[in-house]
């Protein structure tokens, strides 16, 4: 089961109607926005739609949308039920109804059982400071705080906080904040007091030990690839009723082995980089430990990246890449990840390629001067169609730019695929496109036709160095039939073959030498007319 | 007519009192079950106000759903417009009740003096948390619905509008309880019967409410002292009565008295022979000649989530009543006797487990994995056609669930359940996938309380 579109309108930052496409087969999705272009509000979209499912939820409006539109917020989404159909099923939650309505939601609803949100918030909350022992339970299961009058101050939410309790099937955060909220604010009568502590004893406690056991073998699995090359274990005893506003032994200690043996100072092993890659870890496993069959998987990572230093980046793709990507059909997350770093972007671009994944850009633009900015999804379908994009928009220039981008990717992909070498510079920076193509139209089985096509287009638009006329208007033209060129060029990539270089010398040597025997025929046949005479 | 009449129940002394006042024609109506003093001024009422007039009182809450109201009911839905119901059910928290120091639930009623001619007619009711009146639910009723709901007893549910639908499913099955079983009060009286009780080990055991726990019976109940009977003595004065022989065959045993708030209000468990029953609690027999069901099966059955929700619904009071459990509903049975086998293999299992020796994690997440399971298998056979529709049966995935026999020890008992437990625990396994998911399904996630507190 995967998303095929998401379309949000007038909800948070997204003023208006945004379209999110994920191709017919439902890509993961990796997203670049620059700060405050509506990643966030994607990442609760998402959520808020998952959560109506199972009840009603309070639809956050665009705050700059006129009377007119009022109350019209909604988040739709496609999807499709399995790889072999072409059927696809819309879900829409709109503020007004609060949920979704549809006969066919338990489709959702399981998806929002099964989801991954993670985001970079819930990271920072990782670095905090651990003094004699590391105490993972407010991490992990959250954090309730009531003041002395009994209401709420806080109630900050856990990395396991989703997960289900197997002994009572309610998660693990909800119960944990219920005893809270029981103990501090209900009267703690015989009955009210023997009900906390039968619930702790028999479905908390037993409960919150079967997870931590059960997610302790994939967290040091994920690990490993963080390069923590350590055993971890996390130890908890009972939290236990100690009578009214007391609960004690809300404790998880975490215990590190280094090679089978225990460190001491274990606090000090966790840098700030390590306790991030011990909180992915951790929740990556939570969500594994789940069924996995059938449902609808989403596993969304806002901005995560950017919580992490550079040594943690990499293998979390790895993770995402081996673990929830690359497994069983059935099995397969649909993985959405949001980023501000182009140059991640970039290259999650390169690790994963385009095959399974979709690249989209948020921009903000403003409709007027010292307006308001709205989000502007660029749903990248590769260079070429932006190329086609601003050619219909009479943006020449950026036309011919995109063009010449797509022609590159194309002779570097087809030179990295069948390996043909390629001109050696010294300084890597003087390799040009002109040496690619050199090596394509040499050593390749490339249509001759093909290569006299562009050979001719090459030195007028693809040429960065041009002084073409961009104002001309012969120059549209010329862009329109470069377009059908390196278009042709794109549908031949996978056929291009690699030619038996010699093959193709010794036809020239041959072709050589009978010129040579014509002229030296030739020659002879003068040197014997000059004798004559 | 604004009102606030006297609540108390016309028996012992008063018995004399009620059968004079009974002889007035226009207090018939009150007839039936003991008589409750709101009842009769709620009968005077209809008689004082003029037509169309108004009339608005408070009262005890079992107006709505107990049987010794149902006359009156009736009479109110022909011949009174009720207008609207506020019902306060019944709280622990003084602070939470209308008036501090009655526990007893109670209600308002709004209603005008007026004929009413076909069933149609809705009128609003709404449950509120407590005295404030901030927090609660409106639902509708017409009456149409009533008479769908319970043809018989005709009474006020507490029940959501979108809760309706799954309350109807439910007694669409047509088989009752009492078709097949009895449930009676516990023989032995705690105050009549003091006598037989002794506090002699060596004789049989005398199960009172506080000792019956979901699959177990305690030996250290929070209140009262474990007791026997004096057999020999009972039996010679008791000889004749039926209920004084119920302590030879295997009966469930319930708790008389469960939390109003509570979401579990069946508390059960097997009792075997040779042990009797306080009249604190009720117990279940078979009723001659039924084949169809065992008590094992119907165990399982009566402890699921499900029978809690529809008796939770139906319930108005803290007292489990032996007509409320009778008039229960048994899932269409035909073709569906392999379940319901699997349920009494699932209910020896759990019964083995629950025993008080076993209370390693492990063995206290293989009884909840089953209890688990005989939820999921309790939905399919009431609700077949929705589990279908989602995709989320059970039963046909459980493969082989073997019984337990009388010569097993306890070894053999505990290797069965670990090898039914890991088959059907693996985390892939369709019966786990399907119960994870389970409470996707809207109506499950009703009934299983899904955004509720806990």
């Amino acid at each position: 089961m995967r998303i095929t579109d998401i379309n949000i309108k007038n909800y948070r930052a997204f003023y208006g109607e945004h379209h999110i496409c994920l191709d017919k087969d439902g890509k993961n999705l990796m997203v670049y926005g620059e700060n405050g272009s509506g990643k966030s509000s994607l990442f609760t979209a998402l959520e808020d739609f998952l959560k109506s499912s199972v009840g009603k939820i309070d639809v956050e409006e665009n705050i700059f949308v006129p009377a007119s539109q009022k109350n019209t917020a909604s988040i739709k989404v496609d999807i499709k039920e399995s790889p072999e159909t072409s059927k696809t099923t819309t879900f829409e939650l709109k503020l007004t109804d609060k949920e979704i309505i549809s006969a066919d939601k338990t489709l959702i609803a399981d998806a929002n059982k099964i989801k991954g949100f993670f985001d970079y918030r819930s990271l920072l909350r990782t670095h905090m400071g651990h003094k004699d022992k590391v105490d993972l339970f407010d991490l992990l299961i959250g954090k309730v705080e009531y003041s002395f009058g009994g209401s709420l101050i806080s109630n900050d939410s856990g990395i396991l906080q989703n997960s289900i309790n197997e002994f009572s099937t309610k998660e693990l955060g909800r119960e944990w904040f219920n005893i809270y909220k029981d103990t501090f604010t209900k009267r703690q009568d015989k009955k009210q007091q023997e009900a906390t502590k039968n619930y702790l004893s028999t479905k908390f406690n037993p409960g919150l030990k079967k997870l931590l056991k059960d997610i302790e073998q994939d967290t040091n699995t994920f690990m490993k690839y963080f390069g923590a090359n350590v055993k971890i274990s996390l130890e908890f005893d009972k939290v236990e009723y100690q009578g009214r506003r007391k609960l004690s032994g809300n404790s998880i200690n975490l215990k590190i082995d280094f090679f089978e043996k225990s460190i001491p100072k274990h606090q000090l092993f966790l840098n700030e980089a390590r306790l991030s890659a011990l909180a992915i870890s951790l929740y990556l496993a939570s969500i594994k430990v789940n069924p996995l069959t059938g449902a609808l998987k989403i596993l969304v990572l806002d901005d995560l990246l950017i919580g992490l230093d550079m040594s943690n980046r990499l293998p979390l793709l790895d993770i995402l890449k081996k673990h929830f990507i690359e497994v069983d059909n059935d099995k397969q997350f649909q993985v959405i990840m949001t980023t501000y770093d182009k140059v991640w972007y970039e290259l999650v671009r390169n690790y994963f390629g385009v095959e399974k994944w979709k690249y989209t850009e948020i921009y903000t633009k403003s409709l007027k001067d010292d307006d308001f900015e709205i989000p502007v999804i660029f749903n990248e379908n590769g260079y070429l169609e932006r190329a086609k994009h601003y050619l219909t928009e009479k943006d020449y220039k950026a036309s011919a730019v995109y063009l010449r981008t797509e022609f590159e990717r194309i002779v570097k992909t087809i030179c990295d695929k069948q390996k043909i070498p390629v001109c050696y510079h010294k300084n890597q920076k003087e390799t040009t496109s002109e040496d690619f193509w050199t090596a394509i139209e040499s050593q390749t089985d490339l249509d001759p036709t093909l290569i006299h096509e562009i050979t001719i287009h090459r030195g007028v638009i693809m040429n960065p160095f041009s002084h073409y006329d961009l104002e001309k208007p012969e120059f549209e033209a010329e862009l329109k039939a470069t377009i059908t060129a390196v278009e042709k060029l794109k549908d031949e990539m996978k056929n291009v073959k690699k030619n038996k270089t010699i093959d193709k010398l010794e036809k020239e040597i041959a072709r050589l030498n009978t010129e040579i025997a014509g002229k030296d025929k030739l020659i002879g046949e003068l040197g014997a007319k000059l004798k004559a005479k | 007519m604004i009102g606030n009449p006297p609540y108390d129940v016309y028996q012992g002394s008063k018995k004399e009192e009620i059968e004079d006042i009974l002889n007035f024609e226009i207090y018939q109506k009150c007839k039936g079950g003991k008589i409750n003093s709101f009842e009769l001024f709620l009968a005077k009422t209809h008689e004082l106000l003029q037509e169309n007039g108004i009339n608005c009182q408070i009262f005890q809450n079992s107006f709505l759903a107990d049987n010794s109201s149902r006359n009156l009911r009736e009479f109110y839905f022909r011949n009174e417009r009720i207008i609207s119901i506020d019902s306060f059910p019944e709280r622990d928290n003084p602070k939470k009740r209308v008036f501090e120091s009655v526990k007893m639930s109670v209600c308002i009623l709004l209603s005008k003096r007026h004929a009413i001619n076909g069933n149609d007619y809705e009128f609003v009711v709404r449950f509120w948390d407590d005295k404030t009146m901030l927090k609660g639910y409106l639902t509708k009723f017409s009456i149409e619905e009533i008479i769908l709901f319970d043809p018989k007893q005709l009474i006020i549910l507490n029940l959501r509008i979108e809760e309706k639908k799954i309350y109807h499913y439910y007694y669409q099955n047509v088989t009752k309880y009492s078709d097949y079983f009895d449930c009676l009060e516990g023989e032995l009286n705690m105050t009549f019967h003091k006598k037989y009780m002794i506090n002699n080990p060596s004789n049989p055991l005398i199960v009172k409410g506080a000792q019956i726990q979901r699959y177990f019976t305690t030996s250290t109940p929070s209140q009262g002292d474990i007791e026997y009977v004096d057999e020999p003595k009972y039996l010679k004065d008791y000889s004749k009565s039926k209920k004084s022989h119920h302590h030879n065959i295997n009966r469930i045993a319930l708790q008389g008295i469960s939390g109003a708030n509570d979401k579990i209000r069946i508390i059960s468990t097997l009792i075997p022979q040779n042990i009797y029953c306080a009249n604190s609690c009720n117990y279940i027999i078979p009723v001659e000649g039924n084949n169809a069901i065992s008590i094992l099966s119907l165990l399982g059955i009566f402890n699921s989530t499900l029978t809690n929700w529809i008796f939770r619904k139906s319930s108005t009071n803290s007292n489990v009543n032996c007509y409320e459990v009778n008039n229960l509903r048994i899932p269409d049975i035909q073709h569906k006797s392999n379940a319901l086998n699997y349920i009494e293999y699932l209910v020896q299992y759990v019964l083995y487990l629950k025993q008080e020796i076993f209370n390693e994690n492990e063995s206290q997440l293989i009884y909840h994995y089953f209890e688990q399971i005989i939820d999921g298998m309790v939905y399919e056979l009431y609700f077949p056609e929705l589990l279908k529709k989602h995709n989320r049966e059970i039963i046909k995935h459980l493969g082989e669930l073997p019984e337990f026999t009388d010569s097993m020890s306890d070894e053999q008992k505990m290797k069965i359940c670990k090898k039914v437990f890991d088959r059907l625990n693996d985390k892939e396994h369709p019966v786990r996938v399907n119960l994870f998911y389970m409470n996707s399904i809207p109506e499950i996630a009703i009934i299983e309380g899904k955004n509720e507190n806990n």
